[in-house]
C-alpha cells in the first residue's frame, strides 16, 4: 500500500481551478522533490494534503484511509510560515509537542537545537525571523514520523544551514519513512532527491526518478527545469 | 570522502566511478569492509537509495560482495582489481591523448611533455 | 487530548481574565471602604467613582470572556496558527469541545467573581434584607424558595451567553466559507444565527399555543396570563433554550467537520 496518494484531485478557489486532476502516488523510504515555479500549486497540493483545504473533487488517501487523526499522526509538515505560538518559549513548544505527539523526540529535539545554538529559554517572539524557522525545522525534524512534508524549508536559510538541514533530512532517513521537499532551489538539493515531480499550473507534467531523469536528458534536474520553464 | 558531485550526471553513476577509483587505487583495500549504505549517505551527502543503487552496480561487476549478516566487502580477487585498474588507465590516458591531440601536440611531444612534467606527478 | 487542550486554551483565556478579576475586586474593595464613611462628600463622590469602576470592570469581564474566545476561534483555526491547530491528531469535535467547556469554566468563574465583587462591595443586612424583600413576592409566586429564583435566572444568563457565544462561532465557521470580508460575513451570520435561536423558542411557544388555548392568550389579547400559564411558558422556553444550544452545538461541530480552507 502506498504512502501517499491523490486520486483524481482538484482544487477550486475563488472560481479558479487551482488544480487539475492531480494523480500521484508516492511510496514509502523515497526523498521525494515537489518541483514547480511560485503559484503552480504545490503549496496547494501540501496544505490539502495536511487538511488544510477542502478537496474540491477527489481523494486523498495515506496508507489507503481518507485524512483524518490517524493520519496526522504520522504526517509531519513544515509549512512556509511562522505557525507558532509567538509568546511561548523553545522549551514550552517542545513541551507541546511532546504531549501532542506520540512520536515527538524531544531529546533530538534538544540536541538538534543545541547543534544549531539556539537559545530553549527563549520566547519565539525575541528570536529573528531565521531562528524561528529553524525551531519550526527542529520539531517537525524530532517527530517520527511516516512522511515529512517540507514546504520550502531552504528559503530563507544560510549555506552553513542548508547543508545541515540536508544532513538532518538524511539523517533522519529510514526505509520506512518518506520525505517531500517542495522548493524552487533544485540545485541546491537535487543530489538527494530519489524521485522529482514537477508541478506547472496546477498540473503534473513530469513524474521521474533524478538519475534516470539526469541520464535521459544529459543535464542536471535545475537545468531541466529551467528548460521547460523557460519565461 | 568528500568530493563534488556534478549535478548533470546522475549521481550513482558517479558514486560508482568515486567507489571504483577508491578500490583500484587502494584506498579501499581488496576484502575491507566498506562503511554502511547510511554511513556513505550521510558521509556524501547523498541520498541513501543512491548509494545502495552504486552499490548494486559495484556488485554486478564484481568488485563488491555482500555478506549477509556483516554487510558489504570490497573483492578479494585482485586480479579483477588490476583488470579495472587497467580499464581506467587506459580509458584516462586514451582521453588524455586525444586532448592534447586536439590543441596539435605530436605523440612525441606529448611523451617529452609527460617525461619533463611527469616526475612531479 | 480534550484534557491537553483545555489546559492550554483555559491558561491563555485566564491570564487575561485574572487582570480583570484583580481590578474588578480592587474596585470592590474601594467601593465599600468609601462608602462606609457616611460624612465626607469627597469620599462619597470617591464611593461613586470606584462603584462605577467595579461595574464596568465586571461588564469587561463578560464582554472579554466572549471576545476573546472568539478572537482564540478565529486565531487557533483560521490564522496562522491554524497551520499547527489542524495538523494536530485530534478530531475537530475535539477542538471544538474544548472551545465551549474553556467558556463554560471561564464563565462560572466570572460569574463567582461577580458575585464576590458584589457582595464585598454592598453585602450589609440592610441590603440582604431589602433584596430578600424585593425578591420574596416573585418567590411566592412561582411557588419556589429566594434561593431558586436567583439559580434560575443564573441560569437563564448562563445559557444566554453560551447561546451568544455560540452563535459568534457559527458566525465565525460560516463567514470564513467566503472570499472576502470574512470578519464581516462572520458578523452577519453570526447575528442570524442569534437571531434564528430566539425565534425557534418563540415558534415552539406559539406552536403549542396553537393547541393550548391559555398559551395563544399570550400571543393574540393583552389579557393578563394566570400564574400557572406564565409559569409553565418560562419553564418551557427555557427547556427550549437549552435544547437549542444543544443543537447549536452539534450544527456547529457539524460544519467545522467539513473542513477548513486555511488562507
Amino acid at each position: 500500500m502506498e504512502l501517499l496518494q491523490c486520486i483524481d484531485l482538484n482544487k477550486n478557489f475563488k472560481k479558479k481551478q487551482i488544480l487539475k486532476n492531480i494523480n500521484l502516488s508516492i511510496p514509502r523510504g523515497k526523498i521525494i522533490g515537489l518541483l514547480g515555479k511560485n503559484g503552480a500549486g504545490k503549496s496547494t497540493l501540501i496544505k490539502l494534503i495536511n487538511d488544510l483545504l477542502t478537496v474540491t473533487s477527489g481523494q486523498i488517501l495515506i496508507n489507503g484511509k481518507p485524512i483524518g487523526v490517524e493520519s496526522k499522526k504520522i504526517i509531519s509538515y513544515l509549512p512556509e510560515r511562522a505557525y507558532l505560538d509567538k509568546g511561548m518559549t523553545v522549551d514550552k513548544t517542545i513541551k507541546y509537542f511532546e504531549e501532542f505527539y506520540e512520536n515527538f523526540d524531544s531529546e533530538k529535539a534538544y540536541k538538534l537545537l543545541k547543534d544549531l545554538g539556539l537559545d530553549t529559554n527563549q520566547k519565539l517572539n525575541k528570536m529573528s525571523k531565521g531562528m524561528q524557522e529553524k525551531v519550526q525545522l527542529v520539531l517537525v525534524m524530532s517527530r517520527k514520523a511516516d512522511l515529512y512534508i517540507l514546504d520550502e524549508p531552504l528559503g530563507g536559510v544560510d549555506p552553513a544551514t542548508r547543508d545541515y538541514i540536508l544532513d538532518t533530512i538524511l539523517t533522519n532517513f529510514n526505509d520506512g519513512a518518506s520525505v517531500i521537499i517542495s522548493t524552487h532551489l533544485i540545485s541546491d538539493i537535487e543530489r538527494i532527491l530519489d524521485n522529482v515531480i514537477f508541478i506547472d499550473k496546477g498540473e503534473i507534467i513530469l513524474t521521474a526518478e533524478a538519475d534516470e531523469l539526469r541520464n535521459r536528458e544529459d543535464a542536471s534536474i535545475d537545468e531541466i527545469f529551467r528548460r521547460m520553464f523557460k519565461c | 570522502m568528500k568530493f563534488d558531485f556534478d549535478n548533470n550526471i546522475p549521481i550513482y553513476l558517479q558514486l560508482v566511478t568515486e567507489l571504483k577509483r577508491d578500490i583500484i587505487s587502494g584506498k579501499l583495500s581488496a576484502g575491507e569492509r566498506l562503511p554502511s549504505v547510511r554511513d556513505l549517505a550521510l558521509d556524501l551527502k547523498v541520498n541513501p537509495n543512491t548509494v545502495q543503487k552504486a552499490l548494486v552496480e559495484l556488485e554486478d561487476i564484481g568488485l563488491v560482495f555482500t555478506e549477509r549478516t556483516n554487510g558489504k566487502f570490497v573483492t578479494e580477487d585482485n586480479s579483477l582489481i588490476e583488470k579495472y585498474k587497467q580499464e581506467y588507465a587506459n580509458t584516462m590516458t586514451q582521453k588524455y591523448m586525444e586532448t592534447m591531440r586536439k590543441i596539435g601536440l605530436s605523440k612525441n611531444e606529448i611523451l617529452l611533455l609527460i617525461n619533463n612534467l611527469g616526475g612531479n606527478v | 487530548m480534550l484534557k491537553k487542550l483545555l489546559k492550554y486554551d483555559f491558561k491563555s483565556i485566564f491570564k487575561v481574565l485574572i487582570i480583570f478579576y484583580i481590578l474588578a475586586i480592587f474596585f470592590g474593595v474601594l467601593t465599600r471602604v468609601f462608602f462606609s464613611f457616611k460624612n465626607s462628600l469627597v469620599l462619597e463622590i470617591l464611593g461613586e467613582i470606584s462603584q462605577g469602576a467595579a461595574i464596568s470592570m465586571m461588564c469587561s469581564t463578560l464582554i472579554n470572556n466572549l471576545m476573546r474566545m472568539w478572537v482564540r476561534f478565529k486565531g487557533h483555526f483560521y490564522g496562522d496558527e491554524s497551520y499547527l491547530t489542524h495538523t494536530l491528531p485530534v478530531e475537530k469535535r475535539t477542538h471544538y469541545l474544548s472551545k465551549i467547556l474553556t467558556t463554560v469554566i471561564t464563565l462560572f468563574v466570572s460569574f463567582g467573581v461577580i458575585f464576590l465583587v458584589l457582595f464585598t462591595a454592598y453585602y450589609s443586612k440592610e441590603n440582604l434584607l431589602f433584596f430578600k424583600n424585593l425578591l420574596l413576592p416573585l418567590a411566592e409566586i412561582y411557588d419556589s424558595s429566594i434561593l431558586g429564583i436567583i439559580a434560575l435566572f443564573m441560569f437563564v444568563l448562563f445559557l444566554e451567553f453560551l447561546n451568544i457565544l455560540q452563535c459568534g462561532f457559527t458566525g465565525i465557521i460560516l463567514g470564513h466559507r467566503k472570499n472576502n470580508a470574512k470578519i464581516g460575513f462572520s458578523v452577519l451570520f453570526g447575528g442570524l444565527a442569534f437571531f434564528a435561536s430566539q425565534i425557534i423558542v418563540v415558534a415552539v411557544l406559539f406552536g403549542i399555543a396553537i393547541f393550548n388555548k391559555d398559551f395563544m392568550n399570550l400571543f393574540v389579547t393583552n389579557t393578563a396570563l394566570s400564574m400557572e400559564t406564565i409559569k409553565s411558558m418560562i419553564y418551557i422556553s427555557i427547556s427550549c433554550y437549552t435544547l437549542v444550544s444543544v443543537l447549536i452545538c452539534f450544527v456547529n461541530i457539524r460544519l467545522f467537520k467539513k473542513g477548513v480552507n486555511v488562507d
